[in-house]
């Protein structure tokens, strides 16, 4: 394997890398902006941040070694691509300062072969509600099974659920690191990441081996902004690093959108106020492909990617008055059972249930002991019962593990 | 040739050593002759034990009787099993005026001694004196003196007489046949006082249905919930709906309660209540020490054990709990003997729903944060507990619904009492007192299940991976569910409310 990025962008992007710690102390605060930083040349670069290390940062360009660096890359595996190569993504060329190298996982053609199908980015908060999970994880699932490359930033939380619907729907899952595309990050995904870096591929701007730091995460947020057409916050409270990413999509002119919450829910204020800002609602997949493509996916798109036939839900022809979320088909509930349900979905507590159903305390959790065993809630540990996807829930994030099969073989 | 008799001055006394909640008999010897004035106490005591001598002798000499000024050697056998604690003073006082001959040594034969002496020669209370009643009744004595403090208690057991004496001049009064003190009358058990009540708990009828569950059938709780939504307040509760315990509990009660030293002379009337903190240690929790002493649950045995902040007990004290949770009692070995307490308590866990302890809608935990604390507790001890109800901070509705009085103890109590006697029924012949005790076998024998229940039970299965342990907790809530309906079978809906209620050891999986 031959590395395609030139000398001059390898050697651009370790220098960034070797500042990077200088970077932070420039950067700073949790609540910044780059600030075009990582748009500057090599000289500006050292001029701006290197401070009392700017010889020693000029000696390392100096000192830099184009083939041992690809030696390197060649021994873990990465491929790379700058912005002289075919391969750089176009959509990235949109950044005024577009990273000088994409570092990734897999063959030479690995992102190219991604990023050749329509792309989507969906992001979260890494401590969502289960609703938000249980979006993500459908999101994820239906928009790989349309076809669609999904990219996410492998967080705990959303990111996640994400990654593991895509994974679920046999998609290619892309996954932007802040740090170096072989340092897992958070460490407790770890499992998902080598389902990624197996099903998909694992992207980042940083050179192999460094570590994420404070500012590579905003920095993490404009690759991923950058890639997709789209941008999809599925939940985000006001002060969530993922409303940077929205932003940065807004910035480059790309379509925005974000899933309704509860309007009462800290979790969801930030994602809700997208929405009223004029970000697009996405109920559905469906609705993430008409942002895509405009109304009528399977004429434009549809049966293009590989086998895949529309449910009856995208040809619905009026995309106002579409089901919401699709579920498999629920058995039949009696109207007790309808609306016990209905309340669980608002959150309510057991006790708040029998109140407002007219139940005595017991038979509420008879009913929800019912609901359970049709799989329609499901006990969410210490948290009280929550709504379930029907069948098709997702795989509660706690009990993946090294004894889960991966989703691709 | 001659028999050899025994020599004058030597005598023999019975008392007894707590082991466990029973008790084991000790006799003292005492040899006395002539040689220098010493006084040694032979036979594997601690150190209150050799410190007997000289509460002996001053309460000898202080009660007018004389303290022989001769060798005297005294042994505690068996010779191998360690003395602790003040109780065999009195033997010991006994076996000294025996062996100079001031007591009649031949009527010494059947009268069991324990009590502790002061020097001025009054007797001071004990622990354990039930546990030794009970011993003496067993190894065949007639009669029992004790510290008059102790009487009441040691009366409870039937079949011999107690004695209870004041100070050691009465007791040698006793001995001689010149005195006899008046029968301690036993305690009956009283009506509890009330206790705080149900009613004042507004709301959270929820956590209240899982209160009478959880007393109707002896089944354990954990409630979830922020801070402030009352979880210690009803827990507190408890015990007030639970039905008075019946004559033989409350002596169980009184029995591991004198062991420990917590009994105020009479019956145990009240089932108890222990909230241990959770810094507390395991053997503080389940019993141990080098001389076992009744733990916490032991101290709960037929009432309640309240772990408030379940997930910050020490993990080991926590796993220490699954065998008692188990099986009802804790078995505590110590060298070649294995010492049993009692310790069927209804347990009631409280804890908040994760670590920042925060409204639902403002929590700012990850699902990391959440997964941690929730193994915190392991899915063996949470797979013993039949009921988890989770709690919110009381609605503001409630607090203004002043026209929809909450139901009181007394009216919840006497549903609970109906349902227990129903399962006593049910349950006679079988050792077992509720549905939460009953074993595997009588567990599915009982079960007079409709068909629609046993399918239940099977999709639940299926669903929710219940262990074996866990299909047979259902089936025990299930039955308690019917008992407080009053209803002999088993219908879909009680298996629906308990499997309703069981969160079980997948909720910490992974």
């Amino acid at each position: 394997m031959t590395t395609r990025a030139c000398a001059a962008c390898l050697r651009h992007s370790a220098l960034i890398g070797f500042l990077g710690g200088r970077l932070a102390a420039v950067l700073g605060g949790r609540d910044h902006r780059l600030g075009g930083v990582l748009g500057l040349s090599e000289e500006e670069l050292i001029a701006a941040v290197a401070g009392a290390r700017a010889d020693e940062a000029r000696a390392f360009l100096i000192e830099f070694d184009p083939g041992a660096a690809r030696r390197v890359l060649d021994r873990l595996g990465q491929g790379t691509a700058c912005r002289h190569t075919g391969s750089y993504p176009r959509s990235l060329l949109a950044l005024a300062d577009a990273p000088p190298v994409l570092y990734f996982t897999g063959e030479e053609d690995a992102l190219a072969q991604l990023l050749a199908a329509p792309v989507a980015t969906l992001v979260g908060t890494r401590t969502p509600s289960r609703y938000a999970l249980d979006v993500a994880h459908e999101l994820g699932r239906a928009l790989a099974v349309a076809g669609v490359t999904v990219v996410s930033g492998l967080a705990l939380g959303v990111d996640a659920a994400v990654h593991r619907g895509a994974l679920a729907g046999g998609g290619h899952p892309l996954a932007v690191l802040a740090g170096g595309v072989d340092v897992p990050y958070p460490k407790t995904n770890r499992a998902l990441y080598d389902r990624v870096v197996q099903g998909g591929a694992v992207v980042s701007e940083l050179p192999p081996g460094q570590a994420p730091l404070r500012w590579s995460f905003p920095a993490r947020n404009r690759i991923m902004a950058g890639l997709g057409s789209l941008t999809v916050v599925v939940e985000a409270t006001e002060s969530s690093g993922t409303l940077i990413t929205a932003e940065f999509a807004a910035q480059l002119g790309r379509d925005v959108g974000a899933v309704p919450g509860h309007v009462t829910s800290r979790r969801a204020a930030g994602s809700n106020r997208l929405l009223r800002e004029g970000a697009a609602v996405i109920r559905s997949a469906e609705d993430a492909l008409d942002e895509l493509f405009g109304v009528g996916t399977e004429e434009r798109f549809g049966r293009g990617a590989g086998g895949f036939t529309p449910s009856p839900d995208l040809s619905t022809g009026d995309p106002g008055r579409r089901r919401p979320m699709s579920r498999d088909a629920e058995p039949a509930l009696d109207p007790l059972e309808r609306r016990v349900l209905d309340l669980v979905e608002g959150g309510d507590t057991v006790d708040a249930i029998a109140r407002d159903a007219g139940l005595s305390p017991g038979r509420a959790r008879a009913t929800l002991g019912r609901l359970e065993l049709m799989g329609l809630v499901a006990r969410q540990g210490f948290a009280g019962y929550a709504r379930t996807l029907g069948g098709t829930s997702a795989v509660s994030p706690m009990l993946e593990g090294p004894s889960c099969p991966p989703a691709r073989p | 040739m001659p028999q050899p008799t025994v020599p004058d001055m030597l005598a023999s006394v019975a008392t007894f050593a707590i082991e466990g909640v029973g008790s084991r008999q000790v006799v003292v010897e005492a040899d006395v002759r002539r040689g220098l004035p010493v006084f040694t106490i032979v036979g594997l005591p601690d150190a209150a034990v050799r410190e007997a001598r000289e509460r002996v002798r001053a309460a000898l000499l202080n009660s007018s009787l004389e303290f022989p000024l001769q060798r005297l050697t005294a042994n505690l056998a068996p010779a191998d099993v360690r003395k602790a604690g003040p109780s065999f003073d009195l033997a010991l006082a006994a076996a000294v005026l025996a062996a100079s001959g001031q007591v009649p040594r031949e009527t010494l034969g059947s009268y069991a001694l324990c009590g502790e002496l002061s020097l001025g020669g009054a007797l001071r209370p004990i622990r354990g004196a039930l546990a030794m009643a009970f011993g003496a009744r067993a190894a065949g004595f007639e009669r029992l003196i004790v510290p008059v403090e102790n009487g009441g208690e040691a009366a409870l057991v039937g079949g011999l007489e107690v004695l209870g004496v004041p100070d050691l001049a009465r007791m040698v009064a006793v001995l001689r046949g010149e005195w006899r003190p008046e029968a301690p009358a036993p305690q009956a058990p009283f009506a509890a006082p009330a206790a705080d009540d149900l009613g004042d708990v507004r709301g959270q009828t929820d956590a209240k249905r899982a209160l009478e569950l959880a007393a109707a059938g002896g089944h354990n709780l954990l409630m979830i919930g922020p801070p402030g939504a009352g979880k210690t307040m009803l827990a507190r509760r408890l015990p007030g709906i639970l039905p008075d315990p019946s004559f033989d509990e409350a002596v169980e009660i009184t029995r591991v309660h004198s062991v420990a030293g917590l009994c105020d002379g009479g019956l145990s009337s009240r089932r108890p209540f222990r909230a241990p903190h959770h810094t507390i240690s395991t053997s503080g929790l389940v019993g141990g020490g080098s001389t076992p002493r009744p733990g916490e649950i032991s101290l709960a045995h037929r009432g309640v054990l309240f772990l408030d902040e379940l997930a910050e007990f020490s993990r080991s004290a926590l796993e220490a709990l699954r065998q008692p949770l188990e099986s009802g009692c804790v078995e505590v070995s110590r060298g070649q003997r294995a010492i049993s307490f009692p310790a069927a308590a209804i347990m009631i866990g409280a804890c908040n729903p994760c670590p920042c302890a925060r409204p639902r809608n403002e929590c700012v935990c990850n699902e990391v944060d959440h997964a941690r604390y929730a193994r915190r507790l392991s899915g063996p001890l949470l797979d013993r507990i039949d009921l988890v109800c989770e709690l919110d901070a009381t609605a503001p509705l409630d607090l203004v619904e002043a026209g929809t009085a909450a139901e009181t103890s007394a009216t919840v109590r006497a549903r609970v009492t109906a349902a227990r006697a129903r399962q006593r029924e049910r349950l006679a012949g079988t050792g077992a007192l509720s549905n939460s005790e009953m074993d595997a076998r009588s567990t599915r024998r009982h079960e007079r299940r409709e068909g629609g229940a046993r399918s239940r039970l099977i999709e639940g299965h299926a669903r929710r991976a219940l262990t074996g342990r866990g299909h047979d907790r259902v089936l025990r809530l299930a039955r308690t569910v019917a008992d407080l309906a009053g209803r002999d079978s088993i219908r879909p809906e009680d298996v629906e409310e308990a499997l309703g209620f069981r969160l079980g050891a997948e909720a910490v999986a992974a």
